[in-house]
């Protein structure tokens, strides 16, 4: 296959090029390079301005802005605080015990919520049992990152790659559970044994700190019951909607929107303090980003780095899966894996028809069940896994950093490396095998 | 505005003898009450004594540094009144600083417009600051000499309210390389929640508050929490505390606080105060710290009036 690039292209590149260095060395905000590279593009006419604009995923942005509602509000209800000290009361005060629920509590939420929203609301309460009961406090912290980032692997909804992947491949939130679900379990299940494992003996507690988390009384911490059954039957009603969207034929980012602004108006949250907790500066880099790899796609710069892809995996598709996941793997342990995976999904799209065609496939479903998803799994596995290879893999590891860090825990790049890269290597390790049986060795021919 | 425009010979009264400051703001008041504009607007004797009494009951008018400045609103009086005393002996006022007082200055306004007050107190705090015109005050022997020396200093009336007419003096200034211990002693012992930080030259470098000894000691995850009160049994502030007692006041203190010349206007200080919200107002003079004004200080001169 041969693609020609238009004389624009070299020029196009470098804006490209200049705003992922931005973006990846973050010499300036993010958000400011995202969205000055997209102006870029629209002021060189490399994209007329209603093309760049029907290249942004309303679909994601909605998702984004009406689970951050969500969260912001059931955040205030106590409920992460009411869930840590009933855990720690059930088993008897057990830190070890304690240590492996609470990263079941936060991968769990992290399915369902976003990472980032979910370290900052359990990590306050984790350095509070922590050190009532006088167990180290890093290791939860670091863990709990590692955990959010693989809980959030799970769902459509879980971590930002997932739901642009959703979104773009037309990916329900079952599908999410179905194919992901069960690696996802693997992984937190061996993972979950090597922590036992490694940290069973230090989170031994004195009877004495035992005897005060049992003195506790979890039911203060729900400051408002009221609120709380609102929000847990909006977000119960919320989750049936994803279950369902494509049966009803709802895009998952109006369940979301719709269920933050029922949260807050059956709750009577001010609307404006809802919003102003809505991280604005994600969604204009989102946004920003969709433009400015819009371009790149309206060029056929995606056909023409498709075309080098085959050459280099010499158009097998299972290796084109495996060095998906790997390299995303990484490159997400190292930059951002937002703007990877916007920049992967197109090259995706581009790929397929190859492949089917080598295959002799010519029926759609076939194509999207042997082709289309494997290379989609791979990628979203890739980018949520790989950001537990360092401490700036992931937003959930940095923002965990700076909590421990005002919190007199300063957490090293090194110190969590030693934990995150090992966690990654298992499980993209799991995940390589995963992809192999599933959709290779396993899959009818 | 000329402040002698406002006063005559027969209402500065010189060596006055009095056993308390109710027998002095009554005294003082009766002068006020023969003033012909107090007259004309049909005011009685009796409702201004009345008027001032109740006013200093609310809050001591002493100032301190050995002055007083009682005053009173006054329905249908169509401008203001004074009337400035000089008393033979100090006189036990309860006055802000503990200090006797020796001049006093009445000053009576109109029901609505009460901030003139403000304006001749800080006209005469400006005048009386002067040692060599508070020592005149305190010798002289003649009325009439006396209003002719005002008339001569051309004491004028700001038309607008400064920071100096309603600043309070400075009581308590720290430097940089102070503990923090001494600090948390020092402001206990002053009753105050915020402290200005000066440096060799008295000029303001910082400022300590109790939020921000509060802050250093509590750990920050117990901001993130919606509350604390399911925990019964854990009292671990001794420890959390104990980490700082060997800090100094340049570690901890804020570098974002609010100066203004003596000059500033009371809006400029309301600003400061109510919409961006620093605790305190540091009031300088050449660069140096010279007093300080809070919330209170503004409910209490401004609108205690």
């Amino acid at each position: 296959m041969d693609f020609l690039l238009s004389d624009s292209i070299p020029s196009l590149l470098l804006i490209f090029g200049i705003t992922y260095f931005l973006i990846a060395t973050e010499k300036v905000d993010k958000t400011i390079a995202a969205g000055l590279g997209a102006a870029a593009m629209i002021i060189g006419k490399y994209i007329p301005y209603e093309e760049a604009l029907h290249h942004i995923d309303l679909n994601v942005l909605f998702l984004l802005i009406g689970m951050m509602m969500i969260v912001n509000i059931i955040g205030k209800t106590g409920i992460f605080e009411w869930l840590a000290i009933v855990i720690a009361k059930k088993v008897n005060g057990n830190g070890v015990v304690i240590f492996l629920l609470f990263l079941i509590v936060t991968s769990v939420f992290s399915a369902f919520l976003d990472n980032v929203t979910t370290v900052i609301l359990i990590a306050p309460i984790t350095i509070l049992v922590t050190q009532i009961l006088e167990i180290p406090t890093m290791p939860f912290l670091i863990f709990e990152a590692l955990f959010s980032n693989i809980g959030g692997t799970g769902t459509l909804v879980g971590d930002p790659p997932n739901i642009l992947v959703g979104s773009s491949a037309n990916l329900t939130f079952i599908q999410f559970l179905s194919h992901l679900g069960p690696v996802v379990l693997v992984i937190m299940i061996v993972a979950m044994v090597c922590v036992w494992l490694w940290q069973r003996k230090s989170m031994q507690v004195r009877e004495e700190a035992k005897a005060r988390i049992m003195h506790a009384r979890p039911e203060l911490a729900i400051t408002d019951p009221k609120r709380l059954k609102i929000c847990l039957g909006v977000f119960g009603l919320v989750l049936l909607g994803f279950f369902t969207s494509h049966t009803i034929h709802v895009e998952p980012g109006i369940i979301a929107l719709a269920g933050g602004l029922l949260m807050a108006l059956l709750c009577g949250s001010n609307i404006h303090h809802v919003l102003e907790k809505v991280e604005w500066n994600t969604i204009l880099f989102f946004a920003g980003l969709f433009m400015l790899v819009g371009a790149l796609t309206e060029k056929g710069v995606f056909e023409w780095l498709g075309n080098g892809v085959l050459e280099l995996t010499s158009g097998n598709l299972l290796l084109t899966a495996i060095v998906i996941l790997w390299v995303s793997a990484i490159a997400s342990s190292i930059v951002d894996n937002i703007p990877l995976v916007i920049a992967m999904i197109p090259l995706i799209h581009t790929i397929c028809p190859f492949y089917a065609e080598q295959m002799g496939l010519a029926d759609p479903t076939l194509i999207r069940d042997r082709v289309t998803e494997p290379l989609f799994w791979s990628l979203a596995l890739g980018a949520c896994l790989g950001g537990n290879g360092s401490l700036i893999g992931a937003s959930a590891n940095v923002v965990i950093a700076q909590i421990a860090k005002k919190n007199k825990y300063p957490i090293t790049f090194w110190a969590f490396t030693r934990c995150g890269l090992p966690v990654m290597i298992l499980s993209l390790l799991i995940s390589t095998a995963y992809i192999y049986l599933r959709y290779f060795a396993l899959s009818a021919e | 505005m000329e402040l002698a425009t406002h006063l005559t010979a027969d209402q500065i009264l010189l060596n006055v003898k009095v056993s308390d400051k109710w027998q002095l703001l009554t005294k003082m008041a009766k002068v006020v009450a023969k003033i012909p504009a107090v007259q004309a607007a049909g005011c009685s004797e009796q409702s201004i004594i009345d008027s001032v009494i109740e006013r200093e009951k609310i809050s001591p008018t002493g100032i301190g540094s050995g002055y007083a400045f009682p005053h009173a609103r006054i329905v249908g009086l169509g401008r203001f009144a004074l009337c400035i005393a000089v008393l033979s002996e100090d006189l036990e006022y309860d006055s802000i600083d503990g200090q006797p007082v020796r001049i006093a200055c009445m000053i009576v306004t109109a029901e609505e417009n009460p901030t003139v007050a403000v304006r001749v107190m800080g006209a005469l705090a400006v005048l009386l600051s002067d040692e060599a015109v508070k020592n005149y005050f305190l010798t002289a022997k003649d009325t009439a000499a006396v209003y002719n020396y005002l008339c001569e200093k051309h004491v004028t009336v700001d038309l607008s309210i400064t920071a100096r007419d309603i600043m309070r003096p400075t009581r308590i200034t720290i430097r940089p390389d102070t503990p923090l211990r001494q600090v948390t002693r020092e402001m206990f012992r002053h009753a105050v929640e915020c402290v200005a930080v000066v440096d060799e030259n008295e000029h303001v470098v910082g400022e300590i508050t109790c939020d921000l000894l509060f802050k250093s000691g509590v750990p920050d995850f117990f901001n993130q929490l919606p509350s604390v009160s399911f925990i019964r049994d854990f009292d671990p502030f001794e420890q959390y505390f104990s980490n700082d007692a060997s800090s100094t006041v340049g570690q901890l203190m804020s570098k974002d606080f609010a100066v203004v010349d003596e000059s500033a206007t009371l809006m400029e200080i309301v600003y400061l105060l109510s919409v961006r919200h620093y605790p305190k107002v540091h009031v300088v003079r050449d660069g140096k710290k010279v007093g300080t004004i809070d919330r209170i200080t503004v409910l209490d001169r401004i609108l205690n009036l």
